[in-house]
């Protein structure tokens, strides 16, 4: 053979043997991308492939004006992995490290290192296994700034197997401001609960959507870009955005705390609300609670006062009363009824006022708060029309503002006996909460117009705004000047000779009512406890709020409503006609002086009743002289 | 196009390429194709190698980035809640209350009289305007007014 023939030949065998070569390497391609490929990508799938909950932040709570009242402020989850960090005495390293700036428990973080593998049933076999552990939690929610430096000294430690994970809390950076308004939430696990207020209320609507991302990861579990990815986008809860505002309510809540010293009372609590949107603008209470400081909260503190409880108004109630009576055309502000002397029988029951006069018009039924006069214009006007009259001011109605809210107690017109009308109209025998109140009164101060409270004024996420509508019905009054005649009689209640001289503005006209109920203990009306409140519009005449102050139980000497809530009113009311620049609607010297005027007259009515009764006593003693 | 060959003889002679072709060096020409493919698959597999690499460098950086503005995120959403802490009332009257900051609500009775003592700022004001016109700093402004507190 020649030299060529012999290169052509091993050319050959070297060309067949890289064609078989290939041919295997084709066949055993085959045999796993087509043959095996279900299985092998499985398990590779299994291997590379990795599953991460995706969780978007809870809808956030700010006041009319985006205050932050509710928030989630970021914070960390310090995580160790057992299997990695290594043996006793790094594990007591590390156990000593948390304890001395986490405060935690040295055996806890210790025993949690320690547990290096758990025990598992073999679905299969049923055998108890055991496999690595890989997860422990030390500490949940470590605050953002304490977590840095942590990872910081951390790093300088070189511990192994232990990772910072990203997470939020519920934060409430104002505190006790509106707290029970807002509510507070709890977590399960790690599931946001939510407990009370306006988190409950509108729980669906703040809650965040929950997503399971599946994709391809490298060794440092970055997704790899070509792989297998269902990246599911997840969605954060509605922000809410309330109608209340800060400012007045940081006024309201101070003023309230001064009360609550000053009255000694079980519980204080005072709402305002606009009385042409129904928006309510500032609502506390006291008792109430500091959402970041769970340990201290009480269910009395907790509980929703404003609408959760009820209470029979008393005085409060008659001006609705004497409105629907006016309306009606039964009296007129200037018609006369007989006083009796402060005590009248009526079925055999007695009903007295604190003023015992003789006669008084209907203005003056309202001014000096008389029982009689308000039982009498209730009788006038019939069982069928006064009833009508308050349900269509809302009482036996809920206002909707949360939930939790009562109906209060008020009868059905069947089930009134002969005494009920006459109690009624004064704010006996029927229970209301506050809310149901100043819905009540709002109606009172902006002509008639039933309006629906408001709480939440919008909501706002994924780039859209849903804000909740105003609803204002038709004026329920049917002749225009019943509203006039009403708030003209109100006004009088904080002038001299009025019941609540103490809640009157100066600079402003005030229209308002207060009101001492007794309170029920034991089925019968107690003469030692009451609920003194005064609830009024400033300005009179065109109202920026309505103001409700409620004091249960006062017990500091004073009980009634005009002396315990009547200055607080003013101090809320005053301080937050400043800081809405809403000018007096009465220059200043002139409502002095108009004050003075109206002292001056007053105790010349008062020196002239005086003399009248004196001289009724001589006339008397004479007569039985004689 | 001619070509020298050289035979096992030593001596070269010119043939033309047909000849060359079709006389026993043409054995490997049915591979040419499957080397062809071969190379292009080759070709293809470096390239998507080392695209794959340059987007995987990309993905590793964005996930990089992406976490930086995660935690600046939550750095704004910290800050943000803090700054609402430190605004609040609460917290702004404790500190007024604690460095003893006099601040007190203004009155409508706080200002009683407001008097003009002297007509003559107003010719002052005028001549200042002057004055500085003409880069004459050193005239000082009258006080128009005074306010009379309680």
């Amino acid at each position: 053979m020649t030299q060529s023939g012999l290169i052509c030949t091993r050319m050959k065998i070297v060309l067949i043997l890289f064609l078989l070569g290939i041919i295997y390497v084709i066949f055993v391609l085959y045999r796993v991308q087509i043959e095996r490929h279900e299985e092998l990508l499985k398990k590779a799938r299994d291997k590379y492939t990795t599953q991460k909950v995706l969780t978007g932040t809870r809808g956030e709570i700010f006041d009319y004006e985006g205050k932050l009242l509710v928030g989630n402020i970021p914070t960390m989850d310090v995580i160790a992995d057992p299997s990695l960090v290594g043996d006793e005495p790094e594990c007591r390293r590390i156990a000593y490290f948390f304890s001395q700036h986490l405060r935690i428990p040295f055996r806890q973080t210790f025993g949690r290192l320690m547990r290096k593998e758990i025990e598992y049933e073999d679905p299969v076999t049923h055998e108890k296994k055991t496999k690595p552990r890989r997860y422990v939690v030390i500490e949940r929610n470590v605050d953002y700034e304490q977590a840095q430096a942590l990872i910081e000294l951390e790093k300088k430690e070189n511990f192994k197997g232990l990772s910072f994970c990203d997470s939020f809390k519920r934060n409430y950076p104002k505190n006790s401001l509106a707290s029970n308004i807002v509510g507070i939430t709890t977590s399960d696990c790690d599931r946001i609960k939510a407990l009370n207020g306006i988190e409950k209320q509108y729980d669906k609507d703040m809650q965040s959507q929950k997503t399971v991302s599946v994709y391809e990861r490298s060794r440092d579990g970055v997704p790899i870009s070509y792989g297998f990815n269902e990246m599911a986008e997840y969605k954060n809860g509605r922000d809410i955005f309330l109608t209340i505002r800060e400012p007045i309510q940081a006024i309201m809540e101070e003023e309230l705390d001064k009360l609550m010293a000053e009255s000694k009372a079980k519980a204080v609590y005072a709402i305002m609300a606009d009385p042409y949107t129904g928006n309510i603008m500032a609502v506390a209470q006291r008792p109430t609670f500091n959402p970041n400081d769970r340990e201290e909260i009480t269910p009395d503190a907790y509980r929703i006062r404003f609408a959760e409880d009820t209470m029979e108004p008393g005085s409060i109630m008659k001006p609705f009363t004497v409105a629907g009576a006016l309306d009606l055309g039964v009296v007129r502000p200037e018609t006369q009824f007989s006083i009796n002397g402060g005590l009248w029988y009526y079925a055999g029951k007695p009903l007295r006022d604190s003023h015992p006069n003789s006669i008084l018009s209907v203005t003056e039924i309202i001014k000096e708060s008389s029982n009689i006069g308000t039982a009498k214009i209730a009788l006038e006007m019939g069982n069928q029309q006064l009833d009508t009259t308050l349900r269509s001011f809302g009482f036996g109605q809920k206002t909707g503002l949360f939930r939790t809210e009562t109906r209060g107690i008020y009868h059905p017109l069947k089930r009134w006996n002969k005494l009920t009308p006459t109690r009624i109209c004064m704010g006996q025998g029927v229970s209301v909460t506050p809310l149901q109140l100043v819905r009540a009164y709002c109606m009172l101060a902006n002509g008639g117009h039933p309006v629906t409270l408001r709480l939440v004024d919008r909501f706002e996420g994924d780039g859209e705004v849903k804000k909740l509508p105003v609803q204002r019905a038709p004026s329920i009054f049917h002749r225009p000047q019943t509203h006039r005649e009403i708030v003209s009689m109100m006004k009088l209640v904080t002038e001299p000779g009025g019941t609540a001289i103490q809640a009157a503005v100066p600079g402003f006209s005030v229209a308002g009512k207060t009101g001492t109920a007794q309170k029920v203990i034991g089925g019968q009306y107690s003469n030692s406890k009451y609920i003194a409140s005064f609830v009024g519009f400033i300005p009179a005449d065109k109202p920026r709020f309505v103001l409700l102050v409620s004091v249960d139980e006062p017990s500091g000497g004073k009980y009634y409503g005009g002396s315990v809530s009547g200055p607080y009113f003013r101090a809320i009311a005053e301080r937050t006609l400043k800081y809405q620049y809403v000018a007096p609607d009465i220059p200043l010297e002139q409502w002095e002086a108009k004050r003075k005027e109206q002292m001056q007259r007053h105790n010349e009515r008062k020196r002239m009743i005086a003399l009248a009764e004196q001289r009724r006593r001589a006339e008397r003693t004479s007569a039985m002289n004689r | 196009m001619k070509n020298y060959t050289k035979n096992w003889k030593g001596s070269s002679e010119l043939a033309p390429a047909s000849k060359r072709n079709s006389q026993g060096s043409s054995w490997y020409r049915p591979f040419l194709p499957l080397i062809g493919i071969a190379a292009c698959i080759f070709l293809a597999v470096t390239l998507r190698i080392y695209y794959s690499e340059k987007t995987e460098e990309l993905n590793r950086q964005s996930v990089r980035i992406h976490r930086e503005l995660r935690k600046t995120q939550n750095e704004i959403v910290y800050l943000k809640n803090q700054r609402e802490r430190f605004s609040s009332w609460k917290y702004v009257n404790a500190q007024l209350q604690k460095y003893n900051i006099a601040l007190r609500e203004a009155t409508s009775t706080q200002v009683k009289h407001l008097r003009t003592l002297d007509p003559a700022p107003r010719r002052a004001g005028r001549t200042q305007g002057v004055a500085a016109v003409r880069g004459n700093d050193s005239y000082q402004y009258n006080t128009t007014s005074y306010i009379n507190r309680n």
